[in-house]
């Protein structure tokens, strides 16, 4: 592959990266980035925290029902981030429980909205004639359609390192989503110990949906000690493998991770 | 595309982590954490023997070898190393640096590198093309000196 076709917006308080094999149409490539942005544009007005007026802050600050969603314009995709919250929730132990985050506990969805509406991007992008490409959202991956006659290769950061990878997964299709402290420090919360979660350095979660690879890095980093023996079980009932990175220079991965990094073959 | 610099710190930590599993059996951890190369045999922890640790959650019948396996100390050009590896039914599952000399404050780096030099062809080449970066999330700012940065501006 000769070059490649990018496009950068500043969404969600971080920065969405897209990019296309080099031989793409660039008014096709254009135009399908631009509908992707707007997907992740509009999800971040819906579900902002940080907007005072958002339909989430109205839930936290009690001035919408969820029992009135039905109305509501938004209302079927507010659905769709409750469900996938209750999902996390109960799949996680209460370690992901987006209505007790913060101290006071409030509801706050943002562990799992980035990656379920990069996931719908990514679909926009498809619906859009952009088969090939790769969307980046402020760190957690979305490929798809692979790099010609190659797989699409995604580095995983080092958390000790910036701007080095620890090592390379190879996908033609799915999703490479991380949770980590290294750039925003410990952000993620626990509502087991009401503090946020520092137990890990970083957890990857790997399989075919960015939602809920996502969700379940973003789980597994609250889950802490916890998260390796969690994400064997989830493993082998879901087949989405993981890889963590604690404070005392180990990392674990999954039993069948070497199915997406090739370096962990043995 | 760009050529992004993956850490490759020494070959020596680099031999010691090339691992080989596939011909072992459980039951068998003296074998299990085997050298390459011109590196010393490393079979066996400080103790004379390896540590194995077998997990009682684990109801499938092993296919090979199981638990955590320590090698030898080995000197490298940044100290002295000591890796242990952890082991799932035959397969590679984890590795620990467990202790290294701090040469030149650059201890840190080698622990980070551990992982990159598993049995990687590719990343022995001094270097992976890498077309996206996974990582915890980068704030508008933080982007900016990012290796995902790099990656977009490396487009046509």
């Amino acid at each position: 592959m000769t070059g490649r076709r990018t496009a950068t917006a500043p969404i969600m308080g971080t920065v969405m990266s897209i990019a296309a094999p080099g031989d793409t149409d660039p008014d096709l490539f254009a135009a399908a980035a631009e509908a992707a942005f707007a997907c992740l544009r509009h999800a971040d007005e819906v579900f902002s925290p940080f907007k005072t007026d958002s339909p989430v802050s109205l839930i936290r600050d009690g001035a919408l029902r969820v029992a009135g969603l039905g109305d509501h314009p938004e209302g079927a995709r507010i659905q769709e981030i409750l469900d996938l919250c209750h999902a996390l929730k109960t799949e996680s132990g209460g370690a992901f429980d987006a209505w007790a985050v913060g101290d006071p506990p409030a509801f706050d969805p943002c562990g799992a909205v980035k990656g379920w509406a990069a996931e719908r991007a990514s679909a926009a992008l498809t619906a859009h004639g952009l088969t090939g490409h790769t969307l980046g959202a402020g760190g957690d991956v979305r490929v798809r359609g692979g790099a010609g006659d190659r797989p699409w290769r995604v580095g995983i950061a080092d958390p000790r390192r910036p701007g080095r990878v620890l090592t390379v997964a190879e996908l033609a299709d799915g999703a490479v989503a991380t949770s980590g402290t290294a750039e925003r420090g410990a952000h993620v919360w626990d509502p087991r110990t009401g503090r946020p979660a520092s137990g890990l350095l970083q957890v990857s979660v790997i399989g075919p949906s960015l939602t809920w690879a996502d969700g379940y890095a973003t789980a597994a980093m609250a889950l802490g000690p916890q998260a390796y023996d969690w994400l064997t079980d989830l493993a082998e009932r879901t087949g989405y493998e993981g890889l963590v990175v604690d404070r005392e220079s180990r990392m674990r991965w999954t039993p069948r991770m070497a199915r997406f990094i090739p370096a962990l073959a043995s | 595309m760009i050529k992004v610099a993956v850490s490759l710190v020494s070959t020596a930590v680099g031999l010691v982590l090339l691992l080989s599993f596939k011909s072992h059996t459980a039951g068998a951890p003296k074998s299990a954490l085997a050298g390459t190369g011109s590196t010393p045999a490393s079979t066996a922890g400080p103790g004379g023997a390896a540590t194995h640790s077998p997990s009682p959650r684990r109801t499938k019948r092993p296919r090979g070898a199981h638990g955590t396996f320590t090698g030898d100390p080995i000197d490298t050009p940044y100290g002295t190393m000591q890796v242990a590896a952890v082991v799932s039914n035959g397969r590679l599952t984890g590795v620990t640096v467990l202790r290294h000399t701090d040469v030149g404050g650059r201890s840190a780096q080698i622990d980070a590198a551990a992982l990159p030099v598993l049995k990687s062809e590719a990343m022995s080449a001094h270097g992976a093309d890498i077309d996206v970066v996974s990582g915890a999330t980068y704030t508008s700012r933080g982007y900016a000196g990012s290796l995902q940065s790099a990656l977009d501006k490396a487009g046509i």
